[in-house]
């Protein structure tokens, strides 16, 4: 599933492994994530959004599902 | 690659020791065990052998309870690959004339002292030494499936 995750990451100056430790993953995982390798559960997806303060609408691409 | 900080080292090493310590403390005392009762030693393996496999894996529960999902699924992947994978290269190993011939040398010179002699134990050390090789394939191909899934997941490198 393709995401926006690296563009709100780099508008928000984060790491990945910022990222990785607001949304309690590995960093490991965020970059599996990010790269649209691996589509994250729910719960996960949402614990992105909330990061970002955005809907998971506006941060995965539903396009793909 | 992930890396782990000293004092998570520390922790893991605290965790492990139990069973490096029952583990050698086995192997010291069947040395002088042996001689004197040889049932006792027996029982004391097989004690020795079920706390080490319940340590390990109430060990391996609580660190999965640790990991998120995409690590779950990358720990399923390569169990459920390398079991497979391991035990499909012990039966390609065990058809190969010179394995086989180095296991049977192995176990009778263990056994007997000699290559050619054999006995009741040299039977028993090939068969363990058969299951040791299914296990030690087996881990290898877990490990190589684990790092083929990484692989697969993308560049772990970050890029910002």
């Amino acid at each position: 599933m393709k995401n926006h995750i690296r563009v709100l990451r780099a508008g928000k100056d984060w790491s990945q492994a910022e990222l990785a430790d607001l949304v309690r993953v590995s960093r490991n995982s965020i970059n599996a994530i990010e790269n649209g390798r691996f589509d994250p559960s729910l719960p996960l997806a949402f614990r992105i959004a909330a990061a970002f303060g955005l809907s998971v609408e506006d941060v995965f691409d539903k396009t793909d599902v | 690659m992930a890396t782990m900080s000293l004092p998570k080292i520390g922790r893991r090493a605290l965790w492990f020791s139990p069973v490096v310590m029952v583990a050698a403390g086995y192997l010291t005392w069947l040395y002088w065990l042996k001689p004197r009762n040889a049932t006792l030693v027996l029982v004391l393996g097989a004690v020795a052998a079920i706390f080490v496999m319940g340590y390990t894996s109430l060990i391996a529960r609580r660190l999965r309870q640790r990991l998120d999902e995409v690590q779950i699924a990358s720990h399923e992947f390569a169990n459920s690959r390398g079991w497979t994978w391991g035990a499909m290269i012990t039966v390609v190993l065990l058809m190969l004339p010179p394995v086989v011939d180095r296991l049977v040398d192995l176990a009778n010179m263990l056994a007997t002292g000699s290559r050619d002699g054999s006995s009741r134990v040299s039977v028993q050390l090939g068969l363990a030494f058969g299951f040791m090789l299914v296990v030690l394939m087996q881990g290898i191909c877990v490990c190589v499936a684990g790092a083929f899934w990484w692989r697969r997941m993308g560049d772990t490198r970050e890029r910002s």
